[in-house]
């Protein structure tokens, strides 16, 4: 079984991000639980979502407590966040300077703030980078195809499935490790 | 079938739409809100012909649910924790006059301290108010279980809970498989009584004296008693459409279980992991998983708890000054003695498959005798 936390700020779209990526896997033929953890909601505090993927049914009713891969969408809540040894940290980040590293997980960084702004999602005070940064995530596990991410897309989110596809392709191009 | 991932509430909400409600009034509440919410949007859409009635509160809700059923229509509605204590009262009227309503619950812990978590007292504390109570462990139980409690409530004349634990289950998104045009025929039966009719003035829930009111209440208890053999006809024709058994218990594991695991809600899904952590360790378990909670399954659990040597029952939720609930419900029917109960996980707090085959394990190996509280660092 895999799992894997979202972890952002109310607004940030952390939720949608657990949904949508939830339906991207089982699109691709897993069995998969979404668990977004819920608490006085609003905007800016921090907000966390879990995806379980398996190939057999999903039957833990309690959240991920370590995460093999984790997706941070503010790195401000870096600091708080457990990941497994070897896991993956995906950061919503423009550069790496001043980021404290270490050799037991990989870190890969994508600048979705300014693509979710360059797509027109969101506004400069809160960007919706949460489409984007699962563009960044299929291109570095490459656990599912960008097409069933691109279908799923197509499917929730309606009129704006278009610009969303394009910000999660501009996240895919420019992600980096670090 | 058409899978779709959804929440338990999502759930609930989609089945509302296939079954050919006529009625919903309803007031919100965390973590109830998105079914109504759903409901909502599907009529505005058109794609439901349904009459929303909005109302001031859950009080009112109920009112409103009891007065359209008595006049004939199938009528359902949501709620949670404190807004379904405010509906006490009207509780007792709706399985009093036999209206078939149905009604999901997300049980949440009620205040104070102020809670939206997981617990189960909210529902559990109107056990004795006639209605039929189911609780629902994932998205799918809480899908099928709208389409047999529609069936159920108009088929005994009595009110239906369905209970999903809040967050737990109510937001949990997972893969569901729904139906089509094949449930139509199930699900368009309609056998709802008409107490009340314009053209014929009388009224329903009248003064009546001593000798009056046992007989009804007799009614009553008979009404309710029945439900579960109905319950047995009725899943099997559901089986029929939708391939997938409901029984008032489900089990899980070894029939020859040398410990048995009971739970209800969102712990009966966790509690399969435990048992095949025993299972893993050489410990032959079993689940018993509370689908019914009333009428209460005894010759079930009679029959479950043929040869096994210890039981322990896991409750999130608790009768203060007593004990877990469900345990002690079980042990008062059974009267037996070689079962433990532990109260857990109440306001939400996460109860894990690894905790869960360690008591099991104490409670094999007589290290646990007594009803426990599971509480400490994690």
């Amino acid at each position: 079984m895999k799992e894997i936390g979202l972890h952002g700020r109310g607004g940030q779209g952390v939720v949608t991000a657990g949904e949508l990526l939830a339906n991207i896997y089982f699109k691709e033929g897993y069995e998969v639980q979404f668990m977004p953890s819920y608490g006085a909601e609003r905007r800016g505090s921090p907000s966390n979502a879990y995806v379980r993927v398996d190939k057999k049914r999903v039957l833990h009713r309690y959240p991920v407590r370590i995460p093999d891969e984790i997706i941070v969408l503010n790195v401000t809540l870096l600091p708080d966040l457990a990941l497994k040894e070897g896991g993956i940290a995906l950061l919503n980040l423009s550069s790496d300077v001043g980021l404290k590293k270490n050799d037991k997980v990989r870190f890969f960084i994508v600048d979705v703030n300014k693509i979710a702004l360059e797509c027109k999602l969101g506004t400069p005070a809160t960007p919706h980078v949460n489409t984007a940064i699962l563009g960044a995530y299929c291109k570095i596990t490459g656990n599912f195809s960008f097409d069933s991410l691109k279908k799923v897309y197509e499917e929730k989110l309606g009129k704006m499935a278009k610009l969303n596809i394009e910000a999660a392709e501009k996240a895919y191009d420019s992600v980096r490790e670090i | 079938m058409k899978k779709l991932v959804l929440g338990g509430n999502d759930a609930v909400a989609y089945a509302v739409k296939q079954c050919y409600v006529d009625v919903v009034s309803a007031y919100p509440i965390t973590p109830q809100t998105s079914i109504i919410e759903n409901i909502a949007h599907f009529i505005a859409k058109g794609e439901m012909k349904t009459r929303f009635i909005k109302v001031e509160s859950e009080h009112s809700a109920m009112a409103a649910a009891i007065g359209s059923a008595v006049a004939g229509s199938r009528v359902f509605t949501a709620t949670s924790s404190q807004g379904l204590l405010l509906m006490h009262e009207m509780l007792h009227w709706a399985a009093g006059l036999g209206a078939p309503i149905v009604m999901a619950n997300a049980n949440r812990a009620v205040a104070p301290p102020w809670s939206i978590w997981a617990d189960q007292v909210d529902s559990l504390s109107q056990r004795d108010t006639g209605w039929i109570q189911f609780y629902a462990s994932n998205s799918q139980d809480a899908y099928d279980l709208l389409f047999l409690s529609f069936r159920l409530a108009e088929k005994v004349k009595n009110p239906v809970m369905v209970c999903m634990d809040g967050f737990l289950v109510t937001h949990t998104k997972e893969p569901v498989a729904t139906f089509e045009d094949e449930i139509t025929d199930f699900i368009k039966i309609k056998d709802t009584p008409v107490l009340l009719d314009v053209d014929k003035p009388e009224a329903v829930g009248a003064l009546a004296f001593p000798k009056d009111y046992m007989p009804v209440k007799l009614e009553q208890i008979k009404r309710i008693s029945t439900a579960k053999e109905e319950f047995y006809n009725i899943a099997k024709e559901f089986k029929d459409v939708s391939k997938k058994e409901y029984k008032p218990l489900y089990t899980y594991g070894y029939s020859d279980a040398d410990i048995v695991l009971v739970a209800m809600g969102s712990n009966a899904e966790t509690a399969h992991l435990a048992i095949d952590l025993l299972d893993k360790e050489g410990i032959k378990s079993k689940l018993i998983k509370i689908v019914m909670f009333r009428p209460f399954p005894k010759d079930e659990f009679k029959k479950e708890f043929k040869r096994v040597k210890k039981v322990v029952v896991f409750d999130r939720n608790v009768s203060l000054g007593k004990s877990g609930i469900t345990k002690d419900e079980i042990a008062g029917a059974l009267g037996i003695k070689n079962i433990i109960g532990v109260v857990c996980g109440l306001g939400g707090v996460d109860v894990t498959e690894v905790e869960m085959a360690n008591i099991a394990k104490d409670v094999l190996e007589n290290k646990i005798k007594e009803d426990m509280i599971l509480w400490g660092e994690k």
